[in-house]
């Protein structure tokens, strides 16, 4: 049994691609800790989004990934990451007190400009670990994510009800990226992996969610014996979604107006290399079209010239690429908005 | 009692401090070439770092690192000392570590460029994490060329065209001279800053924008 342990180890390791990257020291919230809870904190006001938008956003990011890791049929128990969301802000920011938070509060100035949001974990490097799926990891002791709340944030759901600009960060795709390393994972090396590599744009609301490779770096740390996932390229292509926005973060007369269209497949794989056509109607009722292909990231940005003031709508008319046929009933592929 | 917990005292905190190895922190930046990199500065400066020394923050809770520079040159703002205070987060003290990959990685000695705000405690931090620190090293032809600070490979910069680790960069010193000074006109002329991709203009849309 023992010459047989490096064994399983070694076909595990070439099961699994292992383009994710864990953080160095490998560490994580270790059994006896989990559930473990992130507290939100929250005050009037935190930042360019409404306080139900930033938290629903903030436990949005923590599901995800526990989806992610529950789903896995080795997995057993109640979920590894809760979130609460006491009155009031509490201890925020970067404290390391063993509390771990999600907040826009940085108390202590880390986070000069420029800088979207960031994450700690606190861990002991000597003892104790705990061995999963063969890979000794170190303890986290603490883990903060704090964004900044000076960025223009906007979120899925705020763009549903409010709609969104071009110089919006989607802060749906930034906190599932942090809290990818708030459970143990780093950068994957992989450039087209969805989550934890190079993939948050503004608006680019298409990236709240993980891919395979995502996924399999949870279960790694979290679920011994796990199932790693492998998506199957789809055959259809998905608008996920259409967005109008300003060039802008206000209306201002030097604004552009902006459509951003992100393809996927049916698996929510990104697809490069698609033809899109749009047709746009403007408050004037003047109406313009435009064909462009998605490049490596599955997008495509149209100018629609400058802004007016009053309702715009615009459709994709037509998304085509060897191979695959449009699902025009899937995604989004019509939006409208009023500037 | 937090400053207990993070400034180890005692028996249970020496044990803490011998355990506790280190924090680490991973962080997305706006991606900003150097026109944004000065539009965000209050300060931008050249100048040589001669010393770096750790400190908690005030209230106990971070762990930070204050740079000495000496300021050969200042592009943008006004400074009323040759010797000015760069604070970075992360460093030890004693066995405890705060590492904060991402952040500036300056050392005595450094000839660096550096994009600035000023902190309320009269220090100044550097934009954008390392994405706004600079080395700046003499070239064969005696011209001084511009790297990226060893700190900004740990970023994922994030664009309107989506994100991607932070890229290498090697200009003359002159050439991005030349990008802060337009930057800075522009600034002065009130001209918006222009979109970081290109989009594709509609059929009766003008190439720069404006309807045909």
């Amino acid at each position: 049994m023992k010459r047989l342990a490096p064994l399983g180890v070694i076909v595990l390791t070439a099961a699994l691609s292992l383009a994710f990257v864990l953080l160095s020291p490998a560490r994580k919230w270790q059994s006896d800790q989990l559930p473990r809870n992130f507290r939100i904190g929250m005050a009037t006001g935190e930042n360019s989004l409404a306080n139900a938008f930033t938290q629903q956003t903030a436990q949005n990011c923590v599901q995800t990934w526990n989806t992610a890791i529950t789903s896995d049929t080795s997995w057993s128990g109640a979920a590894p990451f809760t979130t609460t969301v006491p009155a009031g802000l509490g201890n925020v920011g970067f404290v390391n007190d063993g509390l771990s938070t999600i907040s826009w509060e940085d108390p202590q100035n880390l986070l000069s400009g420029g800088t979207l949001a960031a994450t700690t974990t606190g861990y002991y490097a000597t003892t104790p670990t705990e061995t999963v799926n063969g890979i000794a990891f170190a303890r986290i002791t603490d883990s903060d994510i704090v964004g900044n709340n000076n960025i223009d944030f906007s979120s899925y759901a705020d763009a549903d009800a409010n709609g969104a600009n071009g110089n919006q960060y989607d802060l749906d795709s930034i906190m599932v990226h942090e809290f990818g390393h708030a459970l143990g994972l780093s950068h994957s090396s992989v450039a087209t992996q969805v989550t934890l590599y190079a993939s948050i744009g503004t608006n680019d609301f298409s990236k709240a969610r993980l891919d395979d490779d995502d996924v399999n770096g949870g279960r790694t740390i979290y679920v011994n014996g796990l199932h790693s996932v492998n998506y199957v390229a789809g055959t259809q292509l998905v608008c996920d979604p259409l967005f109008l926005g300003l060039s802008t973060a206000t209306f201002k007369g030097n604004s552009n107006v902006y459509l951003r269209v992100t393809i996927t497949d049916e698996n929510g794989n990104l697809v490069s290399g698609a033809s899109v056509s749009i047709s746009v109607t403007r408050p004037d009722a003047t109406v313009g079209v435009g064909t462009a292909s998605t490049n490596s990231s599955g997008q495509v940005l149209f100018n629609s010239g400058k802004a007016q003031h009053g309702a715009y709508s615009a459709s994709v008319t037509s998304a085509t690429k060897a191979g695959m046929s449009f699902n025009a009933g899937a995604g989004k592929s019509a939006d409208t908005c009023t500037f | 009692m937090l400053s207990r917990l993070r400034r180890p005292m005692g028996w249970l905190g020496g044990v803490v401090a011998l355990l506790f190895a280190g924090v680490a922190l991973a962080a997305t930046v706006q991606r900003l070439d150097f026109a944004g990199l000065t539009q965000l500065s209050t300060h931008v400066v050249t100048g040589r770092v001669l010393s770096g020394a750790p400190a908690w923050t005030p209230d106990g809770g971070a762990v930070v690192t204050l740079h000495e520079l000496a300021v050969a040159g200042t592009w943008k703002g006004e400074l009323d000392s040759a010797t000015i205070s760069v604070r970075t987060p992360g460093g030890r003290m004693g066995d405890f570590v705060m590492e904060l990959p991402g952040a500036p990685e300056l050392h005595a000695g450094d000839d660096v460029l550096l994009f600035l705000e000023r902190n309320p405690d009269a220090t100044f931090g550097v934009i954008s994490l390392a994405q706004g620190s600079f080395r700046v090293g003499a070239a064969p032809d005696g011209s001084f060329l511009v790297t990226r600070d060893p700190g900004a490979a740990h970023l994922v910069a994030v664009g309107r065209d989506g994100s991607a680790k932070v890229a290498g960069l090697q200009e003359t010193l002159a050439a991005v001279r030349a990008q802060v000074d337009a930057a800075l006109a522009a600034e002065r002329a009130g001209l918006p800053a222009e979109p970081q991709i290109e989009a594709v203009p509609l059929d009766d849309v003008a190439a720069e924008g404006g309807a045909k």
